[in-house]
């Protein structure tokens, strides 16, 4: 055999090995990523949040793990993209988010606070983190990956504070804050049937406190508290506005209905005074302002002009008190 | 390593540059011969003075490297290589003395005066042990598949060409549960040592031990999915490299997944990295421990030129580097003289040293 042709061997046993060495690192290399796979499949099992990857020109969902199932209990009848289980009030935000989330550098996320519809019909809320996962030939987003966090929990805990905020913790009626927002609130509403705003103060408050200690002042307001739920309808709101001022909004109601509303709590009250058994009576004076049918009245108006109305009434009941 | 060639360099070369000079001291060495062996077989055709040529270089690279290793080893492995060849090409012993004697005269007036005398001593100890080199048992000569009936039947298929058959045979192997960690030593191992003896006896041609090692190759390869997912397993990771330019990388290739078989996770760079990129590569890797090999002692220095640069980066400074193949096999003192940590010759020994030198480098 002449050199040129031992040269030839010898090169084409060079390119064999080096193919084989391919080969050697490709196996490697392949089982390396199935293990990455496997890893990865197992993280998002055990994720407790919905990962997904959505499509953006079909509108479906391409992948979702495990957590969707049985955070939301659909069975097979899951639809195709999280979009057709969003509630209403969050799918029209939808369309606007999605095209921020296009508009994104690869690395970066948005977040998107939105409820999905469960199996049984109820409405869980979940924080969305959502970013970019594929762009075709001219770097459109075509696919997104997202994290779907349940942030139920949270919510309801949120809510709580907020109630707590509102709520007055003696009496379980609404604070001042809390009766300005939702009183505010029913007064602004255009379909108004108008409302009666009642004031309560209670008369001689600080001379049970005084004589008979705060737990029996305290044992008056809760009594008083109870009577004005006892007097309202549904819809009304009633609330302490502070030491021994109440408040009842009556919607609905004109001057008549709040007189009526006025006596029926005084009528409450003497049957409490009889039945308690303490050595103190209850006694309070009322006032009351009304807000006309389809009228847009300021709920700070209505208020100092009850509040108005209630002085008069008190300072009239002292005159005749100490007259007699 | 002797260091030839200290900062008050004397005149004349030191042996290692010697060794990269093998073509001319090579020419040199034929002219000596002309003048002092007239009508020897270097003075014939072109062709056999090529051939010729190239035989003198290889002794000055293979004299060199053994001037350079501690013993007798090296010398001596190559003069029975050598006479294995040789007898067998119908080579007279008075004509290979005459080649060395041609290389040292040669050489001698290039080297420095202490470089010279080791060199001579060389040249003139294989003119005079060159007759009885390899003596009865001769390794080169030995066989490796006796009573091992699957690597006959492979090693016959291969050297009849039939590749399909010989990947049968391993196949078949495999599926009566053989793991594939056991064909390599069961099959592989001893069908390319019985293949190099075969050559060396001339008893296949030099087309035939490519073919069949290239098949080899490819029937391993085959099988690379099946070992690489059946050893996951997180253990120490191994990088494995070759001198630039050995050919002989499949020995190494086959430690090293021996070593994936054994729950190791293994690299293998091939034979085609300059020392730069090796450094590179392990500090990119960070393996527990790197193993570097050369089959030819002329590819010692390379080995040699990796670990010192190895050594000298801060990053892999402390990473152990054990070394094999046939030069550190046949001069057992030379892996401590190129500066590595370990040695190991063989699928299992070389497992064990690696294993030895993580633990003790963790």
């Amino acid at each position: 055999m002449g050199s040129a042709e031992e040269a030839l061997l010898d090169e084409l046993s060079r390119i064999n090995s080096e193919l084989v060495n391919a080969r050697r690192e490709l196996s490697r290399l392949n089982a390396e990523l199935a293990d990455k796979e496997r890893f990865l499949a197992r993280v998002l099992e055990l994720s407790p949040d919905i990962v997904y990857v959505h499509d953006i020109r079909s509108r479906t969902d391409e992948y979702r793990n495990r957590a969707f199932e049985d955070l939301l209990g659909h069975g097979d009848r899951g639809g195709a993209s999280l979009e057709e289980l969003m509630h209403p009030d969050d799918a029209v935000r939808r369309p606007a988010h999605l095209a921020a989330v296009a508009a994104l550098p690869d690395g970066a996320e948005t977040h998107f606070e939105f409820r999905l519809r469960r199996g049984d019909g109820s409405w869980c809320w979940f924080l969305g983190r959502e970013a970019p996962f594929l762009r075709d030939g001219s770097g459109a987003v075509i696919k997104t990956v997202g994290v779907a966090e349940d942030i139920g929990p949270l919510k309801e805990r949120e809510s709580r504070l907020l109630d707590a905020s509102l709520t007055d913790v003696l009496t379980g009626l609404r604070n001042r804050r809390g009766f300005e927002a939702a009183a505010g609130e029913a007064l602004r509403d255009a379909r108004s049937r108008g409302a009666a705003l009642v004031y309560v103060d209670l008369d001689r408050f600080k001379e049970i406190n005084d004589r008979y200690g705060h737990a029996e002042g305290d044992t008056a307001l809760k009594a008083a508290a109870a009577l004005l739920v006892r007097n309202t309808r549904d819809g009304d709101l009633a609330a302490r506005l502070g030491g021994d001022e109440f408040a009842i909004l009556a919607r609905g109601g004109d001057g008549e209905a709040a007189q009526r509303l006025a006596e029926r709590f005084g009528a409450l009250v003497d049957e409490w005074n009889l039945a308690s058994g303490k050595p103190w009576k209850l006694c309070f004076s009322a006032g009351w302002a009304v807000a006309p049918r389809g009228g847009q009245t300021p709920l700070a108006d209505l208020m100092a002009r009850a509040d108005e109305a209630m002085y008069a009434v008190k300072r009239g009941r002292r005159q005749a008190s100490d007259g007699a | 390593m002797t260091s030839e060639g200290d900062a008050s360099r004397p005149s004349g070369l030191s042996i290692a540059e010697l060794a990269l000079r093998a073509d001319t001291v090579a020419r040199d060495a034929l002219s000596v011969l002309d003048g002092a062996v007239p009508g020897s077989a270097c003075s014939g055709d072109p062709d056999s003075r090529a051939h010729c040529l190239a035989d003198l270089a290889h002794h000055v690279r293979y004299l060199a490297q053994a001037a350079r290793s501690p013993g007798d080893g090296a010398l001596e492995d190559y003069l029975a290589w050598l006479k294995a060849l040789f007898d067998r090409l119908g080579f007279r012993d008075g004509g290979v003395i005459a080649s060395f004697r041609a290389v040292g005269a040669a050489a001698a007036p290039l080297l420095e005066a202490g470089a010279r005398a080791a060199f001579l001593r060389v040249t003139e100890t294989a003119a005079a042990d060159y007759p009885r080199a390899g003596g009865k048992g001769n390794r080169y000569l030995a066989g490796h598949i006796e009573g091992n009936a699957a690597a006959g039947a492979y090693l016959s298929a291969l050297l009849e060409g039939k590749r399909e058959l010989a990947l049968g045979v391993a196949e078949s192997l495999a599926a009566g549960g053989q793991p594939v960690r056991d064909l390599y030593a069961r099959l592989w191992r001893p069908a390319q040592r019985e293949l190099g003896r075969l050559w060396h006896l001339g008893e296949i041609s030099v087309a035939q031990e490519h073919y069949a090692t290239a098949a080899t190759q490819y029937i391993i390869s085959s099988f690379y999915p099946r070992l690489f997912s059946a050893s996951r397993s997180g253990g120490p990771t191994l990088l494995a490299a070759c001198a630039q330019g050995e050919r002989h990388e499949m020995g190494l290739r086959m430690i090293a997944d021996w070593f994936q078989a054994e729950g190791w996770d293994t690299r293998y760079l091939g034979a085609d990295l300059p020392v730069r990129d090796l450094v590179a590569e392990v500090e990119r890797v960070r393996p527990d421990v790197v193993a570097l090999s050369a089959t030819l002692s002329a590819n010692v220095p390379w080995i040699e030129a990796a670990i010192a640069a190895l050594r000298s980066e801060e990053r892999t400074r402390g990473l152990p580097v054990m070394v094999g193949g046939i030069p550190f096999m046949v001069s057992p003192e030379l892996w401590r003289a190129v500066g590595a940590d370990g040695c190991a010759s063989d699928f299992e020994e070389a497992v064990r040293a690696a294993e030895g030198l993580a633990r003790r480098a963790s």
